[in-house]
């Protein structure tokens, strides 16, 4: 991958717009290096190093996603170690003792979260459950506006409707059928 | 925003929760949060929902990363300290001469035997192939072996259904070209059992040829000696016969 400053920016905007083929060849290409890295700095085996890779590249679309990043000034795999780095730490912070001297590299990525720190909620768990049983258009309407954050004119032509308003009334039906089914499951 | 006033409106809910309200727009919503207990348990419902759909996507990606990860090599030898290499190499210089002694000369000559005659399959002759424009594992997969990028091919190809031969026999094919005969074979193995796969004689070659250059060179034999008896295609046979000969 052919990786300028002007390439970055890109390359975000195409993850942005929701090109996770794009997302697996920057997993395949950092993977060398970052779990070779991340091994040995942290004493980890091969799978706890590789679910801590998944999670930073998780990581790193999330901050996309939610627009929280938009332009990289450094290069991809600095930012990648910088985040796998802080969810090491944060999941390893009683087995080893932080340096300060080494805070330098985290600076870009010092509001990582962890990608699956907030999704135990029981509510969250209940609409999620909920949500993966619905039916078309709600289950691809529900994802493309909160997921992919497309805008109501961008579902309309990824799923072929006539305009903005009719994707807009039936996503609110969507949202009204949700609700009713918790409402039956809360009575039950 | 149309109706300032109305904000139990889908779009001031979604706005607010999308973080894409101005600060006194935002101010004037969350007032009207506090006085509105209706507005407040929508405003919950939609939050969950959009926490609900996160979550729930965000699963999905775990779950195709791991999937990506479990089809890829292992990535990593564990590093050397200065002293360990220095240990190493010593050894290694010791034995290597003990090693061409005792190793069969059969491995080198396999090895030569495959470079000389091993080619990915090219793709066209096939005609399976689906338009450019997909974009399915499948599709991309073998753009990439096309293309020679064979790590990108594996890691396609193993993320589709394993029900399409021809995904199978493309992804034995880049394994093989990413110097890993030893992931082909079973894949290659299951393709010349197939009656029904049209390539059934191209994976028998092949399973031969992997055979070769996983150094099992009787394997190889018994294999490219039932092609040669059996198959049907002169070049194949041809071929065949050419590497028995040498080996």
């Amino acid at each position: 991958m052919n990786e300028g400053s002007g390439n970055r920016d890109q390359l975000i905007e195409r993850l942005k717009g929701g090109d996770m083929g794009l997302l697996d060849e920057i997993y395949v290409e950092n993977r060398g290096a970052f779990l070779n890295w991340i091994k040995q700095k942290f004493n980890l085996k091969e799978e706890d190093a590789a679910d801590i890779y998944q999670d930073t590249l998780i990581a790193f679309y999330e901050n996309i996603r939610q627009g929280k990043l938009k332009h990289l000034s450094v290069n991809m795999q600095t930012y990648l170690f910088s985040i796998g780095k802080n969810l090491a730490l944060k999941r390893h912070r009683s087995m080893r003792i932080i340096k300060k001297h080494e805070n330098a590299l985290i600076a870009e990525a010092e509001q990582v979260e962890d990608p699956f720190s907030e999704d135990g909620a029981e509510r969250t768990q209940e609409v999620k459950s909920a949500f993966e049983k619905m039916d078309e258009p709600c289950h691809s309407i529900l994802k493309q506006y909160y997921y992919y954050r497309k805008s109501m004119a961008e579902i309309a032509e990824v799923l072929d409707y006539k305009n903005a308003d009719t994707v807009k009334s039936q996503k609110s039906r969507c949202m009204k059928h949700l609700k009713e089914m918790f409402k039956i499951g809360a009575h039950e | 925003m149309n109706d300032r006033y109305n904000y139990s409106d889908p779009d001031w809910i979604d706005a607010f929760l999308l973080d894409e309200l101005s600060e006194s727009q935002k101010q004037l919503f969350e007032e009207a949060l506090q006085n509105d207990p209706d507005l407040k348990e929508e405003v919950e419902h939609y939050k969950a929902v959009k926490k609900g759909v996160e979550a729930s996507e965000k699963e999905a990606l775990k779950k195709r990363l791991v999937k990506l990860e479990e089809g890829l090599p292992k990535a990593t030898k564990r590093r050397m300290t200065w002293y360990g290499s220095r240990v190493a190499a010593a050894i290694i210089l010791l034995l290597l001469p003990l090693y061409f002694i005792l190793s069969n000369l059969n491995e080198v000559n396999s090895q030569e035997l495959f470079a000389d005659y091993f080619e990915p399959y090219p793709v066209l002759a096939n005609g399976t192939v689906r338009g450019d424009a997909a974009d399915d594992p499948l599709s991309e997969g073998i753009r990439a072996y096309q293309g020679g990028n064979y790590i990108m091919a594996i890691t396609k190809l193993e993320a589709q259904s394993k029900d399409s031969k021809n995904g199978s026999f493309y992804l034995a094919l880049s394994y093989m070209s990413n110097d890993d005969a030893s992931r082909a074979i079973p894949l290659l193995r299951d393709l010349t059992e197939d009656e029904s796969f049209q390539l059934k004689e191209q994976a028998t070659w092949y399973l031969g040829l992997a055979f070769l250059k996983n150094g099992e060179p009787d394997k190889a034999r018994r294999v490219l000696q039932s092609l040669y008896k059996t198959s049907k295609d002169a070049s194949l046979r041809e071929k065949a016969r050419t590497v028995l000969d040498e080996m």
